[in-house]
């Protein structure tokens, strides 16, 4: 059982991701006092590495 | 399972009218393209907790593309340290339950689930719903009811509740809250 339990533990250690993300652009634009917009633009890009045999 | 790596991009954008300092509208709408690694990691928490390509479309099962938010919210002052305020339309629950200053943003904070909102709560977005935010001096009180679905398609409807006390000591400013949910299931 502590062996089976150790091996759960390292597979979940050794399955990791990279993960690049370009940073998010905000606008805010004010039309008027009582109007506004705000729009994000974000972007991502990510890896994972997960054929680890534990 | 073999390596994988996927990527997305998401443009959210933000309508905000408030024609009088007690009436406000909200429209909230988003589009994605592509979904990241969400779906095919073998983990249960998402790898990019963003709303992507797929979420964004038929949201909750309801025919919905794109609108996440479209609401109402009208604040009544009573006195000067007391204000009650009452939303109603397509709301988001995280807006006002298990908020947090540094955490709730999954854009420019945090990507990933597990550092956005409390993997132990129930937190039901973009439906149908009501909420009213009550501020007496350092304390809240936040009440959220929603009618939802869940994963398998069940229609239910979500309660939950959370106090607030915001000290502002010469420390600095604290802030505790406990909130708890309920949910009632309408049909199978």
């Amino acid at each position: 059982m502590k062996k089976t339990i150790k091996k759960k533990s390292f597979m979940c250690l050794a399955c990791f991701l990279t993960l690049f993300s370009l940073p998010a652009m905000a606008l805010a634009y004010d039309i008027s006092e009582k109007l506004s917009l705000e729009g994000t633009l974000t972007g991502v890009y990510q890896y994972g590495d997960f054929n680890i045999k534990g | 399972m073999s390596d994988a790596d996927r990527g997305a991009v998401v443009f959210d954008l933000g309508i905000n009218f408030h024609p009088t300092d007690t009436d406000e509208f909200q429209v909230t709408l988003s589009a994605a393209a592509g979904n990241g690694l969400n779906g095919i990691d073998p983990f249960s928490l998402a790898p990019y907790a963003d709303d992507l390509e797929d979420d964004l479309k038929d949201i909750n099962g309801g025919n919905r593309d794109y609108l996440l938010e479209a609401w109402y919210k009208r604040t009544f002052k009573f006195l000067d340290h007391m204000e009650l305020a009452v939303t109603g339309g397509i709301i988001d629950s995280t807006g006002y339950i298990d908020d947090n200053a540094f955490a709730n943003d999954e854009t420019g904070q945090f990507m990933n689930d597990i550092f956005v909102n409390s993997t132990l709560a129930n937190l039901p977005s973009y439906d149908i719903g009501g909420a009213a935010e009550l501020e007496i001096a350092d304390f809240s009180v936040r009440a959220v009811v929603m009618n939802s679905r869940n994963e398998e398609d069940n229609n239910y409807n979500y309660y939950a509740l959370q106090l607030g006390y915001s000290p502002d000591t010469p420390l600095g400013q604290g802030n505790y809250r406990v909130y708890g949910f309920t949910t009632w299931m309408l049909n199978m």
